[in-house]
């Protein structure tokens, strides 16, 4: 559904308060979601799902889809899936790569590179893990004093 | 090699501790990002540098050469072209932001898998980078020695370098004595060296 405006301006997308449901929900269950936020609610974008624009929100969020433009959930969890390819820039509190990324990554509190990865830009965080066999190429900015400051995200 | 493994280093602990109050720790590493290196950094202000390097040099640039006339082959003329080829092709992988002095340069064994072109290309590349206070870290191939080729390293601990075998097997190797591959480094002069059991040659070097 989000394929038929690819060529318009890019829009901003938001995820719905808490008590509301997902945005975008696609096939659940086949994909690893990430783990609930306090409020209990994860969204999913499906593998066939793309994106051109900005994502923020108050739940946590799969990409398993293409997303172009800028992803920003300050509080929440963001994952980008085995099948995710996101030409963005990334920022939320906890941050899980493992598929392809390519912009700069601000995780407030915490960044996880898995093996299956593919990054290319420069991660901030406080504190950062790269998993075993995983190889990275790029740069790594951590302080691990400033793991209350709040992210800040602007479009790749 | 498979499983990662543990080199017990003499140098390092004593490069660390001159870097003790750095902050943001500026490291340079020319391979990839593994895990411990990012463990092992991880609980100081830092920037870490991942170049991957080894991917850059699996092909070699293309030359620029002048069109010859006749059957003279003009070696100066190719051996600029050389070096200019790969200073561009290193200067392209090695863009970093304006005013970046690295503090930590990690060689690892990249330099031996340089010919001496590319190996002062690389060195002239990384010079604007490399400040009065900079340290460094490689092992130097002096004779060939395929058992400790084609590996990848991180620091595990202050005194223990990780090592797991690499992906670029098929790059050929320029063993070479210590005193070449320093008077290529631009910038920087040997500290300290060990002669390792298993034939590699560490050394730690210092900006000068």
């Amino acid at each position: 559904m989000f394929d038929r405006n690819k060529d318009k301006q890019p829009e901003r997308i938001e995820t719905p308060a808490p008590a509301a449901a997902p945005a975008v929900e696609s096939n659940v269950g086949a994909y690893r979601a990430p783990a609930a936020s306090s409020t209990g609610k994860s969204a999913v974008l499906g593998a066939t799902i793309r994106i051109k624009g900005d994502i923020s929100g108050d739940e946590n969020l799969l990409i398993e889809g293409q997303v172009e433009g800028s992803v920003n959930l300050s509080t929440h969890e963001l994952t980008i899936g085995k099948t995710g390819k996101v030409n963005a820039n990334l920022a939320a509190r906890v941050i899980r790569i493992d598929g392809e990324v390519n912009g700069d990554i601000t995780g407030k509190e915490k960044v996880l590179v898995s093996s299956s990865s593919n990054i290319k830009g420069t991660i901030v965080t406080p504190k950062m893990t790269l998993e075993e066999g995983a190889r990275f190429k790029g740069t790594i900015d951590i302080d691990p004093a400033h793991a209350n400051s709040s992210p800040a995200v602007k479009p790749a | 090699m498979s499983a990662l493994e543990t080199l017990p280093t003499r140098l390092m602990p004593d490069l660390l501790d001159r870097l003790e109050n750095a902050s943001p720790l500026m490291v340079f590493d020319v391979g990839f990002g593994v895990h411990e290196t990012v463990e092992f950094f991880g609980n100081r202000r830092c920037r870490l540098h991942f170049a991957g390097l080894h991917e850059t040099v699996a092909i070699p640039p293309a030359l620029k050469l002048k069109p010859q006339f006749g059957q003279m082959v003009d070696k100066a003329a190719q051996d600029e072209a050389a070096y200019t080829a790969w200073l561009e092709k290193f200067q392209a992988a090695m863009k970093f932001e304006p005013g970046t002095r690295f503090d930590l340069c990690l060689f690892w064994d990249f330099c031996n898998y340089l010919d001496d072109l590319a190996l002062k290309a690389f060195a002239d590349a990384l010079a604007p980078y490399v400040g009065p206070q900079t340290l460094g870290h490689a092992y130097i191939l002096l004779k060939a020695e395929a058992g400790v080729l084609n590996r990848e390293y991180g620091v595990f601990a202050r005194d223990q370098i990780s090592v797991r075998s690499g992906q670029h097997k098929h790059l050929p190797s320029y063993p070479r004595p210590q005193a070449r591959v320093t008077s290529m480094l631009k910038g920087f002069a040997v500290n300290h060296s060990v002669l390792r059991r298993d034939g590699l040659l560490e050394i730690a070097l210092k900006s000068g």
